[in-house]
């Protein structure tokens, strides 16, 4: 199976776009659009414990729309961000939506972040058929058509991650012979990774877990089952401030195995800013999946350009400002291909039948039309090095589906170059 | 037939129904005495259920309209003193119940004193209202039920005596009459106007009981089925015994759930080796309670978090758990959440466990059980719990459902146990098929759309989901759909939702390490959040909009009868809003 986007693809694409755009019959246009501007919301947490990296996120996306309406919007709209801080709270993710449906009176969500936040307020989203684009959780419960047709995943859900651990694990000379232990965060973060384990085949010499919150303390009972099981390789599937208990537990232990460890889990920015220098010889040689173009990786088209985007906006560079902008780029070609008579329906359409024109940062194809909205479908294999810089293992990139079946596919991916400019 | 009226103050009238109880008025008529303006005047009719006292109250002017409000649900038995108080049922202070000894109760409650349900008619739910509407010239009316507890048959049967009084005689030419209810009124006042659309001009069901006995049950029976299988073993939850034994069987359970609820901030572990707030939390989600509470509001955390986060030492990271360890909450929103569903079954339990021994004693007496014969009407043999926590609520409260030392997956280690018995007839509570059939036959609405109705509720009701009346709403306007375009006329009917007057009601006493009950919603203006409970603003606003939608006679009128309600305070105006669907066991299979 090969995955490769041609300038072709892309002509033709925006014929369709063309096309469709002119088949929408004229209508009441929708809330949040005129014909200068459209309103996008999104709640995220600002403030509190789940701040940190996250709240890098909507000022990065903003320093992208501005730079998009700096150089004449899209379609000749301008993109007006309305950012709401959740503190990751669920009932204030609540309230925050409510207010961006109804004061601010959106034209779509974008990149609304967190699993039990945004579990909150999907299914009042749909409800009310507005656009649900972009979500920043790897939950695979959001990849629904059938419950949720408005919502749109982005990231690679935290299934289709387990089976491309699972995939590498099997595969890899050095680590299929390691004994494999699991250590997970109970509820959405181990369910989804046992899901995906058990697809790739993987199995384990010994698991524990954690509950969210646990992390305060250190997991000295984990990691001594771990230790005395004898395992060799851990993988781990939790938060990034899990991570740092775990590393920090592990070292107090003198438990060294090899780590392979979540996406979401790894930060290197967050894992600094509470184990200082100590980061570097701890996460060196943890294996970690990626989607996207490493981010020290400045000579990249796409890093070059949106880290420049960052750095005119005086924001730091690290992989939340490199998501929030990448991802406003996706959106932004999104809402261009929806065409100049934008409707939330147009948006919808553009989404599931033009997703593969669109450009990106990422290395991994992206999947989204009327039967799925699973967004990006894989991850290559990184490796940290003492720098902190992630390594990337593996040139081909592992494809999988969130289903509870199947296994992550090996293939050969090569993106499409960014557009002119970096504009939509 | 004969009549008895009389002209008193408002405290006479309660004495004159306590008298009542023991001794009926019987009286009817053939031409009844009109009530003078401004007078106070009682009575009590007599129908093949019984007798039921009634109040008219009439205002210095009339407008022509008369509302005729039917009471909510009254406790039928005894209620022990233990279970009265301000903190558990807050009965001591209800005007509709009385002090009486029962010797009997010295044994397991430490006192003989309980509180005994009146059959007192009321004419609206509190004196602010009656006034109010007084004022404005309606005609008040309220007919007290023969028996209490699940007295639906009864009220329907009060009310329509004493429609039939009012348009004899006991009001002056009223022009018409509307009804209303709160809780169960609400469902008694609906079946009235679906059963006499040609003398009732419009309905006003408040925070009503609308879907039905076994929906309302079948989630108190999740509720207490989790409670018995994660958390108390003994308690007993359905096919009590007949007679006294099976009151003291659900007295038992309501001790049983109260006194756990009472104890539960120091009892991490259920004697079942479960975690105990998960646990409640799991099954309120289940039953469809709400996740805040007059005191919870599901938000605000323990500002001394922010303290702690300023400080240095601690920081922004670690200062929930560390206020938590210094005994500060709530510290997340989960937490806050967790405490409000403590209030909340509380408040579910007392109708879940009194409210089906009640109605299965009328099974047992309608059906002419022996009295070993199974009186349960709710049937969970075939339920999946799993099933009835919906994917989002899964993932909303999934981390701190399994924020717990007493177990490790807390959250799917409980549900595997609830799961694990389907099919189990033994371990499960099976229905019988005639019991079944009894309840459904009591008076209740069928959901047809029949003469111009306002629903409204709080959006947050621990005792009846708001999704009652979100789902009744859904059948009339289905009905209203399927009936014949050319006489059907104008759809006019509307539910509404009261808000809470403020986004975060949880306060705290300077310093405070818990949430202080007195300056919580209570303080802040009651709205939106418990059950029934209304500011008068929201009260009269509804009666008001429901008298403009009455009369409207184009749809322009409708929805303009619609922005008078919507314009109240508190009232949530956002148009599309729906509150949480009720969950249905008999459909999670």
């Amino acid at each position: 199976m090969r995955f490769k986007f041609a300038t072709g693809t892309v002509a033709l694409g925006t014929a369709a776009a063309l096309a469709f755009a002119t088949a929408i019959p004229a209508q009441a246009a929708d809330p949040g659009v005129t014909s200068n501007k459209i309103v996008l919301g999104m709640t995220t947490p600002l403030t509190g414990p789940a701040a940190p990296g996250y709240k890098d996120i909507p000022p990065a996306a903003k320093a992208y729309f501005d730079y998009v309406n700096r150089n004449g919007g899209i379609n000749g709209r301008k993109v007006d961000l309305r950012v709401f801080d959740d503190a990751y709270n669920p009932a204030l993710t609540k309230k925050g939506t409510s207010q961006l449906i109804l004061r601010d009176k959106i034209f779509a969500m974008f990149g609304a972040l967190g699993t039990p936040t945004h579990s909150a307020v999907v299914q009042d989203l749909n409800r009310r058929g507005i656009p649900d684009v972009f979500i920043n959780t790897g939950g695979a419960s959001f990849d629904n058509p059938g419950r949720y047709p408005m919502t749109f995943p982005y990231l690679p859900s935290y299934i289709v991650e387990s089976k491309v651990m699972g995939y590498y694990m099997k595969n890899d000379p050095v680590l299929k012979s390691k004994t494999k232990c699991l250590f997970y965060q109970d509820g959405e973060f181990g369910d989804n990774a046992k899901v995906g384990f058990k697809a790739a085949g993987t199995t384990f010499a010994a698991t524990a877990s954690y509950f969210f919150g646990q992390q305060a303390a250190p997991f000295t009972a984990q990691i001594s089952k771990l230790k005395s099981a004898g395992c060799e390789l851990v993988v781990f599937f939790g938060v990034t401030s899990a991570t740092i208990q775990l590393l920090n537990s592990a070292a107090k232990g003198g438990f060294a195995p090899t780590w392979m460890i979540t996406s979401v889990g790894s930060d290197p920015s967050v894992l600094k800013g509470t184990l200082g220098a100590a980061t570097g010889p701890l996460l060196k040689g943890a294996y970690v999946p990626s989607f996207i173009v490493p981010d020290q990786e400045i000579k990249n088209p796409y890093v070059s350009q949106m880290r420049a985007i960052a750095k005119a906006a005086g924001l730091d560079w690290n992989s939340y400002t490199y998501i929030g902008i990448n991802t406003a780029y996706v959106l932004s070609q999104a809402i261009k291909a929806a065409g100049k008579n934008l409707t939330r329906k147009g948006l919808v359409n553009a989404l599931q039948t033009q997703s593969k024109t669109f450009r990106s940062a990422a290395v991994v194809p992206m999947v989204i039309n009327s039967k799925s909205h699973q967004g990006l479908t894989g991850y290559f294999m990184g490796q940290y090095a003492a720098n902190l810089d992630l390594e990337r293992l593996t040139q081909y990139v592992m494809v999988a589906t969130s289903s509870s079946k199947g296994t992550a596919q090996k293939i050969t991916f090569s993106p499409a170059p960014p557009t002119k400019k970096l504009l939509p | 037939m004969k009549f008895t009226f009389m002209r008193r103050g408002i405290a006479a009238v309660a004495a004159a129904s306590l008298i009542t109880i023991g001794a009926p008025i019987v009286t009817s008529a053939s031409a009844a005495e009109a009530c003078a303006l401004g007078a106070t005047c009682e009575g009590a009719l007599e129908g093949s259920l019984g007798v039921s006292p009634y109040t008219i109250k009439m205002p210095e002017k009339f407008n022509g309209t008369v509302l005729l409000y039917s009471h909510g649900y009254r406790f039928s038995g005894p209620i022990p003193a233990a279970f009265a108080g301000p903190a558990a049922l807050n009965l001591m202070a209800d005007p509709n119940y009385a002090p009486t000894k029962v010797p009997g109760f010295v044994a397991n409650f430490k006192s003989d004193i309980a509180y005994q349900a009146t059959n007192n008619a009321q004419v609206a739910p509190t004196d602010a209202v009656a006034q109010g509407l007084l004022a404005q010239g309606y005609a008040l009316a309220g007919a007290g039920y023969a028996q209490q507890g699940w007295a639906t048959n009864e009220g329907v049967q009060a009310g329509e005596n004493l429609i039939r009084e009012i348009n004899s005689g006991a009001i002056a030419k009223p022009k018409k009459i509307m009804v209303w209810g709160d809780s169960l009124g609400g469902l008694i006042s609906q079946t009235i106007a679906e059963r006499n659309p040609g003398k009732v001009a419009g309905s006003l069901p408040s925070c009503g009981v609308v879907e039905g006995p076994v929906q309302a049950f079948s989630s108190a029976m999740t509720l207490l089925y989790t409670w018995k299988t994660l958390v108390n073993p003994n308690l007993v939850v359905a096919n009590y015994a007949a007679g006294q034994q099976g009151y003291a069987q659900a007295l038992g359970d309501l001790a049983g759930v109260f006194g756990v609820l009472g104890a539960a901030a120091t009892t991490p572990a259920t004697p079942l080796g479960y975690p105990l707030l998960q646990a409640n939390l799991l099954g309120g989600l289940m039953a469809g309670s709400p996740t805040v509470s007059s005191v919870y509001d599901g938000v605000t955390l323990n500002p001394f978090i922010d303290v702690l986060a300023q400080n240095p030492a601690v920081g922004v990271v670690a200062a929930n758990s560390a206020a938590s360890a210094l005994g500060y909450s709530p510290v997340s929103a989960g937490a806050s959440s967790v405490v409000a569903m403590l209030q909340n079954v509380g408040t579910a339990a007392a109708l879940g466990i009194l409210g089906r021994y009640d109605l299965e004693t009328r099974v047992r007496a309608v059906g002419g059980f022996a009295p070993t014969e199974n009186a349960n009407f709710n049937d969970n043999v075939q339920v999946r719990y799993t099933k009835l926590i919906s994917t989002e609520q899964f993932y909303e409260f999934g981390d701190v459902l399994n924020q717990t030392l007493v177990m490790p997956d807390a959250l799917n280690t409980m549900l595997a146990a609830l799961d694990s018995s389907v099919g189990d007839s033994a371990k499960r509570f099976p229905a019988n098929p005639k019991a079944v059939q009894i309840v459904n036959g009591f008076a209740a609405p069928k959901g047809d759309y029949s003469v111009p109705t306002l629903m409204i509720s709080t959006t947050y009701d621990p005792a009846v989901p708001a999704g009652n009346t979100s789902e009744f709403f859904a059948s009339m306007e289905k009905s209203y759909n399927k009936m014949n375009k050319k006489k059907r006329g104008l759809f006019k009917a509307a539910a509404f939702y009261t808000s809470p007057p403020v986004d975060g009601w949880t306060k705290f006493a300077p310093g405070g390490k818990a949430p202080d009950a007195a300056l919580s919603i209570a303080a802040l203006g009651n709205s939106g959040v418990g059950h029934c409970v209304y500011t008068p603003e929201q009260v009269l606003g509804a009666v008001r909009g429901l008298n403009a939608m009455v009369n409207a006679n184009t749809a322009k009128k409708v929805t303009a009868a619609k922005r008078l309600v919507y314009a109240v305070p508190g009232v949530n105006n956002d148009r599309m809003f729906l509150p949480d669907a009720l969950k249905k066991p008999l459909l999670a299979r």
